[in-house]
């Protein structure tokens, strides 16, 4: 289905090995103080030693350990979510509304799981599946 | 604080030990804390001294565990001593990520500790440290 869509990316980009100059280079669209406490620049002018450097961090992934994998027992009057997820109360939110069924009507139950960092939630897609099977269902993704 | 050695010829690092002193409120759970922050030292040394997402200018390139090389268990710290601080008059805050954020400055102090060799970029690979110990 994702291949049916038409993409125009924006370029060109660069390869991580020039990331940095790419990023110094690029032009600043947005420039905002989030906290401003005192006079930042006299501070700064009457500071008896100035000290300035640059770091340079990396894009680190947000893997997981291995994919994603949950139960859902979906019924008519409420539903049993089993969960490897970083925040089960979230994903026990997400299923109710799925399911069109009240937040107090499914049951979260959360075991230990590979992380759950970026993608780690298979619940939705096991509740809509359930629903529509009536039986309990595993979705669980391939590697 | 972390405590480092440097392997010269190689330009490896293993951070050897860490001393983490933590302060979030009340402590509710000491031995849940206790495993959180070292949970954080593992992966904030893995992150301050192996990881980086790699990408051509089409695709990413760090696509599995062997492209995309994590700390491993021989390369993992020896010692996490954990100092908790107790504050039974404020709210408990949040803990969860909070001793990941200082590990990699940490490790790169006591790198220039150690050598002279002040690294500010991550990851501290042996890739990057050993021409600059040269």
């Amino acid at each position: 289905m994702s291949e049916r869509l038409r993409v125009r990316w924006l370029g060109p980009f660069p390869e991580s090995r020039t990331i940095f100059r790419y990023i110094r280079q690029a032009a600043v669209v947005k420039r905002e103080v989030s906290v401003a406490i005192g006079e930042i620049d006299p501070a700064f002018a009457g500071a008896a030693r100035g000290v300035a450097a640059e770091y340079e961090w990396p894009f680190q992934s947000h893997a997981s350990m291995a994919p994603a994998c949950a139960v859902v027992d979906a019924r008519a009057d409420g539903a049993t979510l089993w969960t490897g997820s970083q925040k089960p109360h979230f994903a026990r939110d997400r299923v109710a509304r799925a399911l069109g069924l009240p937040h107090d009507k499914v049951h979260g139950i959360w075991l230990p799981g590979p992380g759950s960092c970026g993608r780690g939630d298979a619940g939705i897609d096991a509740a809509s599946l359930s629903k529509a099977v009536g039986r309990p269902v595993r979705v669980h993704g391939m590697r | 604080m972390a405590c480092v050695e440097i392997d010269r010829r190689s330009g490896k690092v293993w951070a050897r030990k860490f001393t983490v002193a933590h302060d979030c409120g009340l402590i509710i759970n000491p031995d849940g804390l206790k495993r959180c922050i070292e949970g954080n030292v593992v992966q904030g040394t893995s992150r301050a001294l192996s990881e980086e997402v790699a990408f051509d200018r089409a695709k990413v390139t760090s696509v599995d565990w062997a492209s995309y090389p994590i700390l491993d268990i021989t390369e993992a710290p020896e010692t996490v001593d954990i100092v908790l601080l107790n504050r039974p008059e404020l709210p408990p805050a949040g803990a969860g990520e909070s001793s990941i954020r200082p590990l990699a400055a940490a490790i790169a102090n006591a790198v220039f500790d150690a050598s002279g060799v002040r690294l500010r970029r991550a990851p501290l690979t042996p890739e990057r440290l050993k021409p600059a110990l040269a």
